[in-house]
C-alpha cells in the first residue's frame, strides 16, 4: 500500500513538475545584450523573445530533454541540444556571432503562430533586410521577383501565376502589414509604393494559397510585411538613392533632350521611450520615369509605436500616410515611339492620398492562452486628370479581428478567431457601393511524435455587396510537415481557396479605346482546390559552405469560375467567369555562400503550366499573361568591405494576351522573352554604405503587357548611414 | 552531402552561363505614319472610317491582300493620327468606310476575314491606290491621307 502511494505520489509530482529555461543573449563581438532574439523550443509550441537586457525565460516546461533554437536576423543561428529540464531552472547564456547573410529563421504567417522555417507545412519565401538593402530597392516587387514562383506584370504580383494581369484589379495575393490586410477595397489592389521598405524587419510570402487562414484575396498567396520594432538604443538612419535613366540605345526611340533622373530619400529615427519604443520614417520619391508616362512625385510618412505593459500585455499602433502625383499610363504612342505617350495623353496624371492606421493588442491571459485584437482603417482618395475621362475614387475600409491561441497539453495548439471587414466605395467608373465580409477561422497544429507536425484548419466567410448576400464559402486546409532530420524537412498540403469579386470587377463601366467596358453584377466568386509537395534542406555550416538552402516544390491548383477580363463577340469588355482552369508546375530555389562567405550565390527556377480546361479536364487554351519559365540567378562576392553582385532574370515569352495579338504578317505586337542583367558594386567605409547599381545593363527591350515597353537601363548610387 | 555542397554553386554558375544565350530584344520597327483628315459630311451608310494596308491589290477581293488596319475614326471626328507597323516590303494604303458597327467589326475581325465578305467600301480614288509604298528596314514613311465624302 505504501509503495502504491509512493508511486502515485511520484507520478503526480512528475505530472505537475515544471521547470524553466532562463538566460541571457549577447553579441559575441561586443558583449552587448540583444533585444528581440527568437528563442524556440524545438518540437513544442513554446518560445519567447529576449528583452532589452537580452534576458529570456521559457516556462513552464515539463521534465525532459529539449533542443533550443536561438535566432535573429543578422546573426548566425545557435542550436543548443540535450538541455535536461527537471523541476528546476536551467541557465542558458548564449553569445551570437554576427552573420550578415543570415536569413530569418522564425516566421509567423503560415500558421498565425511562431514557427521555425524548417517546420513549415506550406511553401514560403522569407526576405530579410539584407536582400532589400543589397538591391537598394524602393519597391518590394523588385526584390520579390527574385524568389521562386514569383513574377509581376506591370506591378501586379503573380504568385505561381495565379493573378495574370487584370488591369490591376482583383489581386489574388493578399498584402498584410504586421498581419493586417492593406488592400484597396474598390479594386482589391495593392499599392506597393507605400510599403516602408527601410523599416521592414522581414517579409514572409506564402506561395501556396492562404484562404484557409486569411480568406478571400489570399487565393494565390499571402505577403506579410513585418515591420521593425525600435532597437534598445536610439538611432537615426538615412538613405539617399539617386540615379539616371539611359537614353534608349536606338536613335529612333530617343525622346527627350536630358536624361531622366530619380531620387529617393529615406530618413528614419527610432528610440526607446521608457518601457515602450517607437520609430518614424519619412520617404520622398521623385522620378522623371524612363518613359513619358513614368513621372512620379510621392511623399510617405510612416510611424510605429510599440507599447510594453509588463509581461502580460503589449500593443502597437502603426500609421502610414502616402500622397503622390503620378503620370497616368495606358500604353505607348506606337511601336515606333515606345517611350512616348499617345498624342493628347502626355499630361494625363493622377493625384492621390492613402492613410492606413492599424494596431494590435496582445493579452497573455494564462500560461497557455493568448488573445490578440487587431484593427485597421484604410482610406483612399484618388483623382485622375485625363483628356478622355476624368475619374475619382473615394474608399474607406475598416477591419477588426480577434484571435485566441491556446495550447492544449504538450502537442496541440489551437488558433481560432473572427474577422469583420466593412468597405465604402464611391468611384466615377463603378458608382457608389458598400460591402461587408465576416468570417471565422480555426487552425489546429498537432505534433505527432517528434518529427511530424499536422496542421488542419478552415475558414468560413460570408460576403455581401450593397446589403445583398453575394457568397458564402468554406476553405479547408490540411498540411503536414515531416522533419526527417535537423537539416531536412518534407511538407505537403491540400487546400481549398476562394475569392469574391471586387467591386471594380463587378461594376466598372468605362470606355477603352473604341471598346466599352461594361459592368457584370452577376459575377460569381472564384474558388480553387490545390495541393503541393515540397522539400527543404538547410545544410549545417562546414568549411566548404554556409547558409546553404534548397527548396523544392511541385504543385497544382484547379480553379472554378476563375475571373478574367476579355472582349466578347459584341466587342464589349467584361470581367467574366471561366468555367475551369488549372495551374500546375514546379519551383526550385538554391542559395548559399562559400569560401568563408566571400562568394554568394542563389538561383530560383519556376515552371508553370497555366491552362483553361473543360469539364473533363482537357486543355482548351493557355491562360493569358503567364510566364511558363522563370529563372533568376544571382552571384556575388563580399571581401574586405567590398561587395559585388551580378543578377540575371529570364522569363519566357508570354504565350497569350487578351487585347493586342501578334500580327505575324505586319510584325505588330511582337512579344519576346525577358532577359535582364543587373550589376552592383558596394563599399562599406566607416559605417557609410555606398552602393552603385546598374539595372538592365544591356538595354534589353521587351513588353510585359501589350504596348508597354519595359524599364530602360538606369544607374543609381545609394548612400546610407546609421547614426 | 559533400556532393550537394559541390554541385549547388556549380549549378548556379552553369545556369548563369546558360542565361547568356542570344537575347531577342525588341528593335526599331518600320512602318507608315501620318494623319487622316475627313472632309465633307459623313454619309449615313458609313459608321466609321479607317485606313487599311494591302500587300496586293484586288478591288473585288480586298481581304486577299489585307495586312492590317487602323483604329477606326468615328463620326463626327475630322482628323486623327495613325501608325502602321509593317515588315519591309511593298504596300498599298487606302481609306475605307465601315458599313457595320466598328466595335462588332473588330471584335469579329478574324471570322469576317475568313468569310472574305468585308462590310467595307473603298473611299480612296484609284490614283491613290496605285501609289505603291516601298518600305525599307527600320524605315518610317510619313503620309497624310484625306478622305473626302461627296455629299
Amino acid at each position: 500500500m505504501k509503495l502504491r502511494i509512493l508511486i502515485i505520489h511520484i507520478f503526480i509530482a512528475n505530472l505537475f513538475a515544471q521547470g524553466s529555461i532562463t538566460g541571457r543573449i549577447t553579441r559575441a563581438d561586443s558583449g552587448e545584450p540583444l533585444l528581440g532574439v527568437n528563442v524556440l523550443v524545438q518540437n513544442t509550441f513554446t518560445g519567447t523573445t529576449s528583452n532589452s537586457e537580452g534576458r529570456f525565460t521559457i516556462e513552464p516546461l515539463h521534465p525532459g530533454e529539449y533542443t533550443v533554437v536561438i535566432s535573429m536576423i543578422g546573426f548566425g543561428k545557435h542550436t543548443e541540444k540535450y538541455i535536461s529540464v527537471a523541476n528546476n531552472e536551467v541557465q542558458l547564456d548564449v553569445q551570437l556571432i554576427q552573420d550578415v547573410l543570415s536569413a530569418p529563421q522564425v516566421v509567423v504567417t503560415a500558421s498565425r503562430n511562431v514557427q521555425d522555417v524548417m517546420d513549415l507545412p506550406v511553401s514560403m519565401s522569407v526576405i530579410g533586410p539584407r536582400k532589400i538593402h543589397d538591391r537598394a530597392a524602393v519597391n518590394l516587387v523588385e526584390v520579390m521577383k527574385f524568389e521562386p514562383g514569383i513574377s509581376s506584370i506591370r506591378g501586379q504580383l503573380n504568385i505561381r501565376g495565379t493573378s495574370g494581369y487584370t488591369l490591376g484589379t482583383g489581386d489574388r495575393s493578399l498584402l498584410l502589414i504586421d498581419g493586417v490586410p492593406v488592400m484597396g477595397s474598390g479594386a482589391g489592389n495593392i499599392t506597393w509604393t507605400m510599403v516602408p521598405l527601410s523599416e521592414v524587419d522581414h517579409v514572409e510570402i506564402i506561395r501556396s494559397g492562404g484562404s484557409a487562414l486569411y480568406g478571400s484575396s489570399a487565393l494565390g498567396g499571402v505577403i506579410n510585411i513585418l515591420t521593425k520594432n525600435a532597437p534598445a538604443i536610439a538611432e537615426t538612419r538615412f538613405q539617399l538613392k539617386s540615379g539616371m535613366y539611359s537614353e534608349p540605345k536606338y536613335k529612333q526611340w530617343q525622346w527627350r533632350n536630358q536624361p531622366g533622373l530619380f531620387n529617393y530619400l529615406d530618413v528614419a529615427h527610432s528610440r526607446p521611450i521608457g518601457k515602450h519604443s517607437a520609430w518614424i520614417r519619412f520617404h520622398k520619391a521623385k522620378s522623371d520615369g524612363y518613359k513619358r508616362q513614368g513621372r512620379i512625385d510621392a511623399n510617405n510618412i510612416t510611424g510605429k509605436m510599440k507599447f510594453n505593459f509588463g509581461e502580460r500585455y503589449n500593443a502597437s499602433i502603426f500609421a502610414n500616410y502616402y500622397s503622390d502625383e503620378a503620370s497616368l499610363a495606358s500604353q505607348w504612342k506606337n511601336a515606333a515611339n515606345p517611350f512616348e505617350a499617345p498624342t493628347g495623353e502626355e499630361d494625363d496624371h493622377t493625384v492621390g492620398t492613402k492613410l492606413n492606421l492599424n494596431g494590435f493588442f496582445n493579452m497573455i491571459v494564462s500560461k497557455n492562452t493568448v488573445i490578440k485584437l487587431k484593427g485597421s482603417s484604410y482610406n483612399v482618395k484618388w483623382q485622375s486628370y485625363s483628356t478622355s475621362n476624368d475619374d475619382f475614387t473615394d474608399e474607406q475600409k475598416y477591419y477588426g479581428e480577434m484571435q485566441v491561441a491556446t495550447t492544449l497539453g504538450r502537442s496541440t495548439q489551437i488558433t481560432t478567431g473572427v474577422v469583420a471587414q466593412k468597405s465604402y466605395i464611391n468611384a466615377q467608373i463603378y458608382g457608389k457601393h458598400e460591402s461587408l465580409s465576416t468570417s471565422a477561422f480555426i487552425q489546429v497544429q498537432q505534433l505527432l511524435g517528434k518529427k511530424l507536425t499536422l496542421n488542419t484548419g478552415a475558414r468560413m466567410e460570408t460576403y455581401s455587396v450593397d446589403s445583398k448576400k453575394l457568397d458564402e464559402s468554406i476553405a479547408p486546409q490540411v498540411a503536414l510537415n515531416w522533419r526527417l532530420f535537423d537539416w531536412l524537412s518534407i511538407r505537403s498540403s491540400v487546400s481549398s481557396g476562394f475569392r469574391v469579386p471586387s467591386v471594380a470587377e463587378m461594376f466598372t463601366s468605362t470606355r477603352l479605346n473604341i471598346f466599352k467596358v461594361e459592368p457584370n453584377p452577376d459575377l460569381k466568386a472564384e474558388s480553387s482546390q490545390g495541393g503541393e509537395l515540397g522539400l527543404m534542406v538547410q545544410l549545417p555550416e562546414n568549411r566548404l559552405a554556409s547558409n546553404l538552402k534548397l527548396d523544392l516544390a511541385v504543385f497544382t491548383s484547379t480553379f472554378d469560375q476563375l475571373i478574367v477580363i476579355s472582349p466578347n463577340e459584341k466587342g464589349i469588355i467584361q470581367f467574366h467567369n471561366l468555367t475551369d482552369a488549372r495551374i500546375s508546375g514546379l519551383e526550385m530555389g538554391i542559395s548559399g555562400a562559400m569560401l568563408n562567405q566571400s562568394l554568394l550565390f542563389s538561383t530560383s527556377y519556376t515552371q508553370l503550366s497555366p491552362t483553361e480546361i473543360d469539364k473533363d479536364g482537357n486543355t482548351i487554351d493557355t491562360l493569358a499573361y503567364r510566364f511558363r519559365h522563370t529563372l533568376v540567378t544571382t552571384i556575388g562576392t563580399r571581401f574586405m568591405g567590398v561587395t559585388t553582385m551580378l543578377e540575371n532574370r529570364y522569363m519566357s515569352r508570354i504565350e497569350k494576351v487578351q487585347l493586342f495579338q501578334e500580327n505575324p504578317i505586319s510584325g505588330e505586337d511582337k512579344r519576346v522573352p525577358i532577359h535582364i542583367w543587373n550589376a552592383g558594386l558596394g563599399y562599406d567605409y566607416r559605417g557609410w554604405d555606398f552602393l552603385f547599381r546598374v539595372e538592365n545593363m544591356f538595354q534589353y527591350y521587351y513588353t510585359e503587357l501589350e504596348r508597354n515597353i519595359g524599364e530602360e537601363r538606369h544607374f543609381s548610387l545609394t548612400i546610407s548611414k546609421k547614426i | 552531402m559533400k556532393l550537394i555542397y559541390k554541385i549547388t554553386p556549380i549549378l548556379s554558375a552553369l545556369i548563369l552561363i546558360w542565361s547568356c544565350e542570344t537575347p531577342e530584344s525588341l528593335e526599331p520597327v518600320s512602318g507608315i505614319e501620318g494623319k487622316v483628315f475627313i472632309e465633307g459630311e459623313w454619309p449615313d451608310s458609313i459608321q466609321a472610317a479607317a485606313l487599311i494596308v494591302l500587300n496586293s491589290l484586288d478591288p473585288n477581293n480586298l481581304a486577299a491582300g489585307l495586312v492590317t488596319y487602323s483604329t477606326p475614326v468615328l463620326p463626327p471626328l475630322k482628323n486623327t493620327e495613325y501608325f502602321f507597323q509593317l515588315e519591309p516590303g511593298f504596300y498599298f494604303i487606302a481609306g475605307v468606310g465601315l458599313t457595320m458597327n466598328p466595335v462588332l467589326f473588330f471584335a469579329n475581325f478574324d471570322s469576317i476575314r475568313a468569310s472574305g465578305n468585308f462590310p467595307i467600301v473603298l473611299l480612296e480614288k484609284a490614283p491613290s491606290l496605285l501609289n505603291i509604298i516601298n518600305l525599307d528596314e527600320q524605315q518610317i514613311i510619313e503620309i497624310d491621307h484625306t478622305i473626302k465624302f461627296n455629299n
